[in-house]
């Protein structure tokens, strides 16, 4: 790390479909700091998420992570970040518990049962995910985004379909992971939650990220 | 509502997806069912004799019927349909009637084959029978009906098919199975269990076992259908053995190779398309959690060979063991066809990843490669014989290892 920031969205650009979606977007994320991302459906959110995890390469910049460039070192940049995406592609034909162990061991790391605790997976973890509900699945993605404790957390829409108490665990959680040093960046339309857990709002709009003071 | 309303809606939601498999195992069954009572072999009222006579083919064939029948009832009853079924006021008693009607419907081909033998008796008792162990395991019930489904299917296979006891206990307990099974089966995915923990290990390895459940669990009648294309194969390669004069008059590996190599490019195009499949469905995690390319085509290299080594051993044993071939020639036999098995299995894999990568939806142009590559195949056994197998392995091997180190690619 150089400058003291654990994640660095440098001019970051990109088009989709011949649409631009991200335009020289920047960002800088320090350590113990929680950052949300608003804006309108389709504002380009998830897309910047995506990019900030290595699942999209941009079409300009650069994103650094822990001061690692993701470009040129990508496997050891994203052996800092744990990611719950939105719309998880899961496959229907794996139990919960065995989706959380392969994702495992493709990081070659073990999650934190402390850590995941709150989200109470054992009273599902033998159930196929195609069985799941939406608040179900929701936290198994959580889950698999904690393993190995990463310094950075990215969650796409985290609190969507969960109930009340789940919402509270989760905010738990990202309090827990500010606390203990971490990052948490996130993408929400819930306004209450951003506030709840103390997080920067950076709003999407036109392809640029714009600080909400 | 009519009388036949419940019948109609039973059909549209339980009845269409056990039609479906169904439908797919039976046509599986149908190449060695073939081979098995073509007209110079085996005869339907062979069986009902060896049936009344012999305890272990009673067993097998109870159950071989009730394994057969469990994952094309398993759908069925928790299609998603059913669960309106449940909820709409008609006596329960007509849905466990239909239940066990279509469990039954299932045992068809056992049901033809020994009415056809002339054996009526025996079809009633051992369709009844295979039917109620079939339900009770497609209802997931492992405990009290569990235990009471095998005892019934012990009983009938120790006193046989035709005592006056097997046949009234075997309708009883389908009928009993049909109930719990309806009752029961929405609770299946919310009961505990043990799963293993097979998914461990490093991350090719583990991605090697996700590509094998799905295959287990996403595709088991594509895998029952392939069971059956290969034991069919191994018994048209033994005929053929012994009709031109037996082993030491022939080449048998030749043959079994020649006659393996169509179906073995089948099963494998067909595996390297769901390996794959799952892959690309995947790549969002495999990319977040930074697993490398030589990490995920070795998973699909060893999940394709681990199929094409079952696929060919299979072909190769049912050609080899029932017909008594000499020992040496049994273990050339069986060591040359998994060879060629996991050759074309690697190559097509390749081929897969050139044609299924980048355009995963036009599967077309895989198929005519894998055609190509199963005709060049073919021609290369009538020419070189075994040999082929043992040199194709060297360059399935180079394929594997240049596509698992080439530089690594960015997807975007």
């Amino acid at each position: 790390m150089t400058d003291g920031s654990l994640l660095t969205i440098d001019s970051v650009s990109k088009r989709v479909a011949g649409i631009r979606v991200l335009s020289d977007a920047s960002l800088t994320l320090g350590a113990g700091e929680a950052c949300a991302l608003v804006g309108a459906n389709g504002a380009g959110k998830s897309t910047l998420l995506r990019i900030v995890v290595g699942v999209t390469d941009p079409d300009a910049g650069e994103i650094r992570v822990a001061g690692l460039p993701l470009r040129t070192a990508r496997v050891a940049a994203l052996a800092n970040i744990g990611y719950a995406p939105e719309h998880a592609d899961f496959p229907d034909y794996l139990r919960a518990s065995e989706w959380l162990a392969m994702v495992e061991a493709l990081k070659g790391l073990r999650r934190d049962p402390e850590q995941v605790r709150p989200l109470g997976l054992s009273a599902f973890a033998h159930q196929r995910l195609g069985t799941l509900s939406l608040g179900q699945r929701r936290r198994v993605a959580l889950a698999a985004g904690l393993v190995g404790a990463p310094r950075l957390l990215v969650l796409d829409e985290p609190t969507n379909g969960l109930d009340t108490a789940s919402l509270g665990e989760v905010a738990r959680l990202v309090s827990t992971q500010l606390a203990r040093g971490g990052s948490v960046l996130f993408a929400t339309h819930d306004a209450a939650f951003a506030g709840q857990v103390g997080a920067r709002r950076i709003r999407v709009d036109d392809g640029r990220l714009l600080e909400i003071p | 509502m009519t009388p036949w309303a419940p019948v109609v809606m039973f059909a549209s939601t339980a009845g269409r997806p056990i039609a479906i498999r169904g439908g797919a195992v039976i046509a599986g069954l149908a190449l060695p069912a073939a081979v098995l009572f073509g007209p110079q072999a085996v005869q339907p009222s062979d069986v009902a004799r060896w049936f009344d006579h012999y305890t272990a083919f009673r067993a097998f064939l109870v159950v071989a019927a009730a394994v057969f029948a469990v994952p094309v009832l398993a759908p069925g009853l928790v299609a998603p349909g059913t669960t309106f079924c449940r909820s709409l006021p008609v006596a329960r008693v007509q849905w466990i009637s239909l239940t066990a009607a279509s469990a039954l419907a299932v045992q068809a081909p056992v049901l033809i084959l020994f009415c056809a033998g002339g054996a009526v008796a025996d079809a009633g008792a051992l369709g009844c029978t295979a039917a109620a162990v079939a339900l009770t395991l497609a209802a997931g019930l492992r405990d009290v009906q569990g235990i009471a489904a095998a005892a019934t299917a012990s009983i009938a296979v120790v006193v046989g098919m035709r005592s006056t006891l097997s046949a009234p206990l075997a309708v009883v307990m389908l009928g009993l199975a049909a109930r719990v099974a309806w009752i029961r089966a929405p609770e299946r995915a919310a009961r505990r269990g043990n799963p293993p923990k097979l998914v461990r290990g490093p991350p090719w390895y583990a991605l090697t076992v996700v590509h094998g459940l799905r295959l287990l669990r996403k595709d088991t009648v594509t895998l029952v259908c392939w069971v059956s294309l290969a034991v069919g194969t191994g018994l048209i390669a033994a005929l053929v053995v012994k009709n031109r004069g037996g082993v030491a008059a022939t080449s048998p590996g030749m043959i079994v190779l020649l006659a393996a190599t169509l179906p073995l490019v089948l099963v494998n195009a067909t595996t390297c398309q769901r390996v794959l499949d799952n892959e690309r469905r995947l790549r969002w995690v495999l990319d977040v959690t930074g697993t490398s390319r030589w990490e995920r085509h070795a998973a699909a290299a060893v999940a394709v060979s681990a199929i094409a080594v079952l696929a060919a051993a299979l072909v190769g044993a049912t050609a080899a063991l029932p017909a008594r071939w000499p020992t040496q020639t049994t273990a050339r036999c069986l060591l040359s066809c998994t060879v060629w098995g996991v050759s074309l299995g690697l190559l097509l894999i390749a081929l897969g990843r050139r044609f299924l990568r980048d355009r995963p939806k036009d599967v077309a142009d895989h198929t005519l490669g894998a055609a190509v590559l199963g005709f060049t195949a073919l021609a290369l056994v009538a020419l070189f014989g075994e040999e082929a197998a043992y040199a194709a392995l060297g360059l399935a091997v180079v394929v594997t290892l240049r596509g698992c180190s080439a530089k690594e690619r960015k997807d975007s």
